[in-house]
């Protein structure tokens, strides 16, 4: 079972990556349909999972100066409230409720994955946090600043707070407000929200090891096994962005979405 | 990385472009970082020593903005903690498959962790591995506000207290949960 888990996850790792998506979404329902973990131990083990792997990517992005280090440590302020509110919110709804409001996050991400991701003008320099980093395609130096930093940290909070209750990273929320509301460059967005999570995972995680969620014979080949295959993935195609692997991931969200439903349905 | 030849004139340059003493000193301190060696933090956090000027012999890296230093503790942190959580867990699950076939159903109490490591008992490492995973997150945030507090950035000092603060709390009221 536990080289099953780590083969699956394996296998999620270099999607999730090739899509430049967290693992967390396809995660939680095979582990739940296929090896029939309960939820919480499942969204435990996402959350473990998730920490490796914006470890691993916030390294390399930092290392790069790609992310934007102190705005990233003002949105944590938000992200690690939600990620409390969430955690502990988590702990107290019942299962059922977990499944159906994750059920809901499939269809939205399935959503969201649908929008052409177009590259909105980026904020010149404003005052707010302005900071600089140099295009790894280009070569060219890019000055931006920050625009509507509340609005940011409402979204983070909202973003921490999906996090800290389904176990998912919550780029998906934070990068559009980031990129469309607050007018950063869609790389630098993608670093810093990949720097957060890890934060904001580990205020959760805390709480699941807590209260017993953490089973280590699930979430550590999740962990691991994610954590090679994002390894992989970026190797084989982080520039591929085939629009066939798109609709195949779209695909199985909706049919996961469906299977949750149905679930709760005929209990 | 971007490795740009620099030497001693660009400090020289550099405060026309830099608004304060602490952004020269950064600059200093990026002069003194070996371009591509692998570092250790206590390097990560020697590279923040101000005052310490004799080291400025390498090729080094010079990259632009002014968030260097927190960047390469930042980057030290994660690194060594994902490699060593990494490496407790592997081992972990070579002993639990192979050696011992037994493998745990849940996470021991911490207490119990060093013991079950000197034991060499697969939980133990597995259990190691893991609260060091989630750890790693946490030190990147304590390492940041050590570096705020080299760079006399209180102000960051502050904020960055606030996230370490609230992980605390949930390490203390997600008990009673």
């Amino acid at each position: 079972m536990i080289i099953l888990i780590g083969l699956v996850a394996l296998l999620v790792g270099i999607l999730g990556s090739m899509l430049g998506i967290g693992g967390g979404v396809l995660l939680i329902p095979l582990l739940t349909g296929l090896f029939g973990v309960p939820i919480k131990t499942a969204i435990g083990a996402s959350i473990v999972s998730v920490i490796a792997t914006s470890s691993a990517a916030g390294a390399v992005y930092v290392g790069k100066g790609l992310s934007h280090t102190r705005l990233a440590m003002v949105l944590e302020i938000a992200t690690t409230l939600g990620a409390l509110a969430g955690g502990i919110t988590a702990i107290l709804i019942s299962p059922d409720a977990l499944t159906g409001l994750f059920a809901l996050v499939l269809l939205y991400v399935a959503y969201t994955m649908s929008r052409a991701s177009r590259e909105e003008p980026v904020a010149a320099p404003t005052g707010v946090l302005d900071t600089n980093y140099i295009d790894p395609l280009t070569e060219q130096e890019v000055h931006y600043g920050v625009q509507r930093l509340p609005v940011g940290m409402g979204a983070s909070f909202l973003a921490g707070n999906v996090s800290g209750l389904l176990g998912i990273g919550g780029g998906i929320i934070k990068v559009p407000i980031m990129t469309m509301v607050m007018g950063m460059p869609l790389r630098a967005a993608i670093a810093t929200s990949n720097l957060m999570i890890g934060v904001t995972a580990a205020t959760s995680a805390v709480i699941y090891y807590q209260h017993g969620f953490l089973d280590p014979a699930i979430a550590i080949p999740t962990a691991l096994g994610v954590l090679v295959g994002a390894q992989v993935g970026t190797r084989i195609g982080g520039k591929i962005r085939s629009q066939r692997l798109k609709q195949v991931f779209q695909g199985l969200l909706l049919v996961f979405a469906a299977q949750m439903i149905y679930q709760l349905v005929m209990k | 990385m971007n490795n740009q030849p620099a030497d001693l004139t660009e400090i020289e340059n550099a405060p026309a472009t830099m608004q304060d003493h602490g952004h020269a000193v950064a600059l200093a301190d990026q002069l003194r970082q070996p371009a591509d060696d692998v570092y250790v933090a206590e390097d990560a956090l020697d590279l923040l020593r101000i005052g310490d000027t004799d080291r400025i012999n390498t090729k080094p890296m010079v990259m632009p903005g002014e968030r260097r230093d927190l960047d390469q503790v930042v980057h030290a942190v994660l690194a060594i903690g994902l490699s060593v959580s990494g490496a407790l867990m592997i081992i972990g699950l070579i002993l639990g498959l192979i050696l011992h076939r037994e493998l745990p159903e849940a996470m021991p109490a911490i207490a119990e962790i060093p013991g079950r490591v000197m034991s060499l008992r697969p939980s133990g490492f597995l259990a190691l591995g893991l609260l060091v995973l989630i750890a790693t997150p946490i030190l990147r945030v304590i390492g940041s506000i050590v570096a705020f507090v080299y760079e006399h950035d209180w102000r960051y000092t502050a904020i960055t207290s606030v996230v370490l603060l609230v992980l605390l709390l949930s390490l203390l009221i997600g008990k009673g949960g």
